[in-house]
């Protein structure tokens, strides 16, 4: 009982540091800017690379679900937002690979959108997102066989991965396939993506990637909530530390 | 009628959903977890739908490749949609308990899946080589703090000098275990402020937008 509380009041605190920034990202002519991410810049290079060798660009919607790891999958979102925009506009060939039928859709509209905010509506065909298998080791298969067949250029896997992402990392790199990666997932999941990606975006890194890559201010002033909400964390720790261990000192201190 | 072709009503869902399922927690009343338990219901229904997406997008996509005969790809897709309507149809006409059923799922289908599962192994050495070659300060601390981290598990190494296990019990328990905890903690942030965002109707990823 005594855990919720205090749960439910640390939500209501971020909750209140959240609003608090919303309000004033939408009043303040200046907003801090974030510091430089190159898995987010190298996604630019990755469609290039694409549109120069005549190769596709894969985005895997990841392991997770819109129910479970949704906010990783809603990260995935994002960011397939952003890179359908650019093979649309840069006229790359887009392959985004799902493994929860439930994301179909999503990606499906973003996709679908995205090329036509960059009015080419007639570039999007329904075979660039495809649902692949809802088993973990199935989808994983299928997106090796892709990658394999289709020898993709750039390979995007920001999202929920497991200890599978060896498996998708490796097979784009036996294709040669600039490799952009990130969860916040920490197993050995993020292990293998640092080990055998390009680029990597390290745990709360995948969170920021909206207010990067669309530079809104409603998102960085979340991302400058966040940041507060962290030292609020810290400090909490450390006096959680310091009443653990001198806790004797504190009590001889105050009986003086 | 704009609003409904807009994305407005969906992302009411979207936050009256979210609030439920964050009062159940907090709040477990009878009425609001009856709620919430109706609207879990009506997730897994909207998945089982989902599931039927999937079939027709896989059928459509393949059908395409036979049809256009893509090259290397065709006979596969041949494959996929004779498995996926085998599996259909003896399921749907003798039950998935059948043993026609379960022979065409262990031998058909569980044997792949653990032969792909079982690449791992092959593949965690081709991704360890890869690490292992030194380019900065940083590949060198790794090489050396993994070396230290193998020779911990290995009897003979430990038996030869008891200092590995030591050193690489210590690497494991003290930078490793303290940079994992804080990674934790500030990936768990970043997750409790998206979902305030979703909250809030901040975070439109999921619908598009």
């Amino acid at each position: 009982m005594f855990q919720r509380i205090a749960e439910l009041i640390t939500l209501l605190i971020f909750g209140f540091v959240m609003f608090y920034e919303f309000n004033r990202a939408s009043s303040s002519a200046s907003m801090p800017s974030i510091r430089r991410l190159p898995a987010l810049d190298a996604i630019k290079e990755g469609v290039g690379r694409a549109v120069e060798m005549g190769r596709p660009v894969h985005h895997s919607m990841g392991q997770g679900q819109l129910t479970r790891n949704a906010e990783q999958t809603l990260v995935s979102a994002s960011v397939l937002e952003y890179v359908a925009g650019l093979t649309a506009s840069l006229g790359a060939d887009l392959i985004v690979t799902v493994r929860h039928p439930e994301v179909l859709p999503v990606a499906q509209e973003i996709v679908r959108e995205s090329y036509l905010g960059a009015g080419k509506p007639e570039a999007y065909e329904t075979k660039m997102v495809r649902y692949l298998s809802s088993t973990q080791w199935s989808y994983v298969a299928g997106v090796m066989g892709i990658m394999q067949r289709e020898k993709v250029a750039a390979n995007i896997l920001i999202g929920a991965f497991f200890a599978d992402c060896i498996l998708f990392a490796e097979a784009g790199s036996r294709v040669g396939a600039i490799q952009i990666g990130g969860t916040a997932g920490f197993g050995g999941n993020l292990a293998f993506l640092a080990v055998c990606c390009d680029y990597c975006l390290y745990g709360e890194e995948i969170y920021a990637a909206r207010a990067y890559l669309t530079k809104d201010v409603f998102q960085i002033g979340g991302i400058r909530a966040q940041d507060i909400c962290k030292l609020l964390m810290t400090g909490l720790i450390i006096v959680g530390l310091l009443l653990y261990n001198y806790s004797d000192w504190l009590y001889v201190l105050l009986s003086m | 009628m704009s609003f409904i072709k807009s994305k407005t009503i969906p992302l009411v869902i979207t936050v009256i959903v979210a609030i439920f399922m964050l009062l159940e927690y907090y709040f477990p009343v009878p009425g609001i977890k009856s709620t919430a338990k109706t609207i879990r219901d009506w997730a897994v229904i909207i998945a089982a739908f989902a599931l039927g997406l999937g079939a027709a997008n896989l059928l459509r996509i393949h059908s395409l490749n036979i049809q256009r005969r893509t090259t290397g790809i065709w006979p596969f897709s041949i494959w996929l949609i004779f498995m996926l309507l085998l599996f259909f149809v003896v399921g749907v006409t003798l039950s998935i308990e059948h043993t026609a059923y379960k022979w065409i799922y262990q031998n058909g289908y569980l044997v792949l899946y653990a032969s792909v599962f079982s690449l791992i192994s092959f593949y965690v050495i081709t991704s360890f080589y890869r690490a292992m070659s030194i380019r900065s300060i940083e590949t060198s601390i790794l090489i050396v703090c993994a070396i230290f981290a193998m020779l911990k598990n290995t009897p003979a190494a430990v038996a030869f000098w008891p200092g590995f296990e030591t050193i690489g019990t210590w690497l494991l328990d003290v930078p490793n275990a303290s940079v994992h905890r804080a990674a934790i903690l500030t990936a768990a942030i970043g997750s409790i402020a998206l979902s305030i965002r979703v909250l809030m109707g901040r975070e439109r990823a999921q619908l598009a937008e």
